[in-house]
């Protein structure tokens, strides 16, 4: 997987580009351990370009969500591909986090 | 019938993808569907490869794909101790963020995202075998 950054305001936008699966994983959480530690509090996690999540890719997902719910962050998940939505369902875990339907409204989220 | 062999190596599972990718646009199998093939393959092939063996050994795992009028049948062949995938228990959804588990939610994907799903155990090897309508 790919992962491209870009910042509005106060706002860390990911872009994540590919499929989580149990390789990939690896990326994506070494990626949120960096947010950890420059103590970012507003993030997006766009997933327009996300073929697929497979569960080894939910755990970071949760673990995103944890964390910013700990230090009183906030994470928006935006444009999940159908399949990637499926998944959130079927896990229950579309309940629990904020998913927005495109990126602006993501944004809207933290206004 | 399509087949691929891997190690019990978790990069393998790159090949996997790879195949299903290729053979996915060669039989103008939707790209929804084969995302849905690649979750199920990363959950079933993961779990095998981490939690399977007991030795240090290299061994080899059979992913066979065939398609029928209106399927797409896969069959994964293992050596690994026997487990069958179909009777683990459905994890708790209703838990809060901070009671969330991910252990056990592979496996309730794979039974949710297909149509048929099966084990069996046959000559000291695992053999699971999965469905899904493709059209």
């Amino acid at each position: 997987m790919e992962i491209k950054e870009q910042k509005q305001g106060e706002i860390v936008i990911l872009d994540l580009i590919g499929q989580i699966d149990v390789n990939s994983s690896q990326e994506f959480q070494e990626k949120f351990t960096e947010i950890v530690s420059r103590k970012e509090k507003f993030v997006i996690l766009e997933c327009s370009n996300l073929s697929y999540v497979s569960s080894s890719g939910l755990r970071v997902f949760l673990m995103f969500l944890k964390h910013m719910n700990q230090i009183g962050g906030k994470l928006v998940l935006s444009t999940m591909p159908e399949v990637m939505f499926e998944v959130f369902e079927i896990s229950g875990f579309d309940s629990i986090f904020t998913i927005t339907d495109t990126l602006d409204e993501g944004i809207a989220e933290f206004n | 019938m399509h087949k691929i062999e891997i190690k019990n190596k978790l990069p393998e599972l790159e090949n996997v993808v790879k195949f299903l990718g290729e053979f996915g646009k060669e039989n103008n199998i939707l790209p929804k569907i084969v995302s849905i093939y690649n979750i199920v393959l990363d959950e079933i092939l993961s779990n095998t490869i981490m939690y399977g063996y007991e030795d240090k050994e290299e061994h080899t795992i059979a992913i066979e794909f065939e398609l029928s009028k209106s399927m797409l049948i896969c069959k994964v062949t293992d050596d690994a101790v026997e487990f069958d995938p179909t009777k683990v228990a459905k994890p708790d959804l209703s838990l809060d963020v901070e009671s969330k588990r991910i252990g056990g939610l592979g496996i309730h994907i794979v039974k949710k995202m297909t149509d048929y799903f099966s084990y069996k155990r046959d000559n000291n090897k695992n053999i699971v075998l999965f469905k899904k309508k493709i059209s």
